[in-house]
């Protein structure tokens, strides 16, 4: 029963229908494009080769990521906790440096007594 | 007999290098003894307890470290580089309300130095890691 409605459905496409199905339907707006080339070149710094999907998926590309779906999502999470792992990496950065400024403030003070 | 030793300020800074030096690239006992040996010649000075302090809380010994910079306030309780120390052993040792205080303490009490951006920069690495219970470690001491 099945098959037979797989069959009919196929013969009522043409070849011009099925291209037309396999073409975007939307053009992109201009903000999702720069967006996404943003996004995609900051992600690319941090993991090469993610950014550039990433990239895509935001302004609408497809390509390996055709829309938001689940694998789509898990690429966004990954690129979310990249981020905060930089963020953090960055923020142990600072500590160690007023750290040592800190320090050097510390031998002024001493020799100065 | 006695000896009366009267280090000149570059001396003293001299030293006070070498003992970071040497804490930093792990020659924790030689770093010890030369800040006592400082301390000697400074006995008020809450600085050489702070940077005692600091030799033990390199090797992970946080109520040692926490002695030291007590002490520290106890010689000077305006200190804002023991309380911003302090403030960070706290995170160690998860006592995160005390070391908020005392990072807020040396803040207030050193708002533009170095000492008060130690303690901002500390209050925000709280901010963005999630600090997890750290083991004191034993040294068999």
């Amino acid at each position: 029963m099945s098959t037979q409605r797989t069959e009919q459905a196929v013969r009522d496409y043409t070849l011009d229908d099925i291209l037309k199905t396999s073409q975007p339907t939307q053009t992109t707006g201009g903000f999702r494009r720069v967006l996404g080339a943003v996004a995609g070149g900051a992600a690319n710094i941090f993991a090469p080769g993610v950014g550039s999907m990433i990239g895509g998926l935001i302004a609408g590309k497809g390509g390996v990521l055709p829309g938001l779906g689940g694998e789509a999502m898990q690429y966004l999470e990954m690129q979310r906790q990249i981020q905060s792992e930089v963020r953090a990496f960055e923020t142990a950065v600072t500590v160690l440096k007023v750290r040592h400024d800190s320090e050097m403030s510390a031998i002024r003070s001493t020799a100065s007594r | 007999m006695s000896w009366n030793v009267n280090p000149s300020n570059e001396e003293l800074a001299l030293l006070m290098e070498a003992g970071f030096i040497c804490r930093d690239s792990n020659q924790f006992q030689e770093a010890k003894e030369i800040f006592e040996g400082v301390q000697a010649l400074l006995p008020q000075n809450e600085v050489l307890d702070v940077a005692l302090g600091t030799v033990e809380f390199h090797q992970g010994r946080f109520d040692s470290a926490t002695r030291y910079y007590l002490r520290a306030l106890e010689k000077n309780p305006r200190s804002a580089y023991a309380h911003a120390h302090l403030g960070e052993v706290y995170l160690f040792k998860m006592k995160q309300d005390d070391a908020r205080q005392h990072l807020k303490t040396a803040i207030s009490l050193d708002p533009r130095g170095d000492f008060g951006r130690l303690a901002r920069s500390l209050m925000e690495f709280t901010n963005v890691v999630r600090f997890s219970h750290v083991d004191e470690v034993s040294h068999g001491n």
